[in-house]
């Protein structure tokens, strides 16, 4: 049994779009009537949003809302289970990437993903950047080099790593494992950055680090982050989206939702008050 | 509202509820006590005053600091958030209350055996006015009640006008009979105080809008504040 995307015409009858806002920047995604299946089990229910580019916007939610699983759906990840199927759309540079023809390794170098626990590849730290980077392109050296320093600079990290290129990644610290994953999807140059509860497993100054990162790169890229953490919601994204049950609930500017949520289900989340 | 999953949280909003009704209570009683202060001559009851305004600072002292706490402690957010700073808002607004009461009884030494330029009950009345504005105000933080704040805009605006008549007669009493003007000058002072009052009341009624609603107030006009003061459904 292969994992198998339906891309049924989407129909206006559908739920509208939350939007945050009038003035919310231009999408870089767009989420139209998305359903995800696993087996015969409903994930995500008819969701549809905009991610704003060069932006950060923020999944919340118990767990089981479906927030992984609607950021999975953003770079097909869940291909790669058998079973699971996405209906709907999601457009990304006018394309529905949900459509069968896509390709999915090219999807996954323009929308990367880091996952709640570092990955790096147990191989040395140069290796680990410039292993992707060869999937795609074909560069000198002198090329590879630079596009090393400047990954790993883009992730912070160069200066704690640039005199031990050559050891494992895997002798890094937590924190620095995440952005050395965060390096190596940086490095093969993606247009959107998906982050899974990346610093779940980090202590509280590696995660300052990874937040004070995402806060930098959102002016390269746009980033999409699921976190378990509302504070951490609170304080590096632009929007937040709160979804429960697999559906989006409410989608607005973090300030907003943080400070005025409209929804009382999203107020009784935020504030404590669930379950 | 249902409780947080951490009843904790829940314990330390009421506590810091409980002491905005403490010192509105507080405050309320000390306006009522100035002015009787002043009416009789009574320094004993300018002492009472002045010791119920060592508690309501002490008060507005532990609230914030609770209220620091549990900010840093409980990282409220939305409505809980709103309440709390809500709350920091109202209690300086009440303190103030506080020293306008002391200010008033204050004035008891000046007007003790002095005939009074104009009928002392017409102030009772303006204290009157304005203690009952506090006690609408904390009674419609108690109960979220975002209606109040038209209602004590307006009141607001009929103490102002009992203010401005009050200082009219007494600056007119100063010219014609100037061995009133100390006293006029007083009086003055204290209508001044209480005008204050009301304002604070009014303030108070305005934080309450923006915890429910999330509407900041402070600066609207009258017909703003009526037309956002406006119960859901309503």
């Amino acid at each position: 049994m292969t994992a198998s995307v339906q891309t049924p015409s989407f129909t206006s009858s559908a739920r509208p779009v939350l939007s945050a806002d009038a003035a919310m920047p231009a999408a870089a995604m767009q989420v139209r009537g998305l359903s995800f299946f696993y087996g015969k089990f409903q994930g995500l229910n008819d969701v549809s949003l905009d991610i704003a580019r060069n932006c950060v916007t923020a999944f919340i939610g118990p767990s089981g809302c479906g927030k992984s699983t609607l950021l999975r759906t953003f770079n097909r990840m869940f291909d790669l289970y058998p079973g699971q199927r996405a209906e709907g759309e999601i457009l990304f540079n006018g394309r529905n990437i949900l459509d069968p023809a896509q390709d999915v390794n090219l999807l996954r170098a323009r929308i990367g993903m880091v996952f709640q626990k570092p990955t790096p590849f147990p191989m040395t730290i140069y290796e680990n950047i410039a292993f992707g980077v060869r999937l795609y392109e074909r560069l000198s050296k002198a090329e590879m080099d630079e596009r090393v320093e400047w990954s790993l600079r883009k992730a912070a990290l160069w200066e704690e790593v640039k005199n031990k290129l050559d050891q494992s990644g895997l002798s890094l610290s937590g924190g620095q494992q995440q952005r050395l994953c965060i390096a190596r999807m940086v490095a093969v140059k993606p247009e959107v950055l998906l982050l899974d509860e990346p610093t779940s497993a980090l202590d509280p100054i590696s995660t300052a680090k990874i937040e004070e990162l995402v806060n930098e790169l959102k002016s390269d890229y746009t980033i999409a982050i699921v976190t378990h953490n509302m504070q951490q919601a609170a304080r590096i994204s632009d929007y937040t989206a709160y979804m429960y049950l697999g559906e989006l609930i409410e989608f607005g500017q973090t300030d907003q939702i943080f400070v005025k949520p409209r929804k009382k289900a999203t107020e009784d989340y935020i504030t404590g008050r669930f379950g | 509202m249902m409780d947080h999953t951490l009843k904790k949280f829940d314990t330390d909003i009421d506590a810091l509820r409980s002491v905005v009704t403490t010192m509105g209570g507080l405050v309320e009683r000390q306006v009522m006590r100035a002015v009787d202060a002043v009416r009789l001559g009574d320094l004993g009851i300018v002492d009472q005053v002045l010791a119920d305004e060592h508690r309501v600072n002490q008060l507005h002292m532990d609230c914030d600091r609770r209220c620091i706490q549990t900010i840093a402690r409980q990282q409220p957010a939305a409505g809980d958030l709103r309440e709390i700073i809500s709350i920091i808002h109202t209690n300086t607004d009440l303190e103030r209350i506080g020293d306008e009461a002391k200010r008033i009884a204050k004035k008891t030494r000046d007007l003790r055996g002095v005939s009074m330029p104009i009928d002392f009950g017409r102030i009772e009345k303006m204290a009157e006015a304005t203690a009952d504005m506090v006690r609408i105000a904390i009674d419609a933080f108690v109960r979220h009640d975002i209606a109040v704040a038209a209602l004590l805009g307006e009141h607001d605006l009929a103490v102002d006008r009992q203010r401005d008549v009050l200082i009219e007669d007494l600056t007119q009493a100063m010219s014609e009979r100037p061995e009133v003007a100390s006293a006029s000058l007083a009086l003055i002072f204290i209508a001044q105080s209480l005008e204050r009052v009301g304002d604070h009341a009014r303030n108070i009624a305005e934080y309450v809008v923006n915890m429910v609603e999330g509407v900041d107030l402070r600066h609207a006009s009258q017909d703003e504040i009526a037309r956002i003061s406006v119960p859901r459904g309503s």
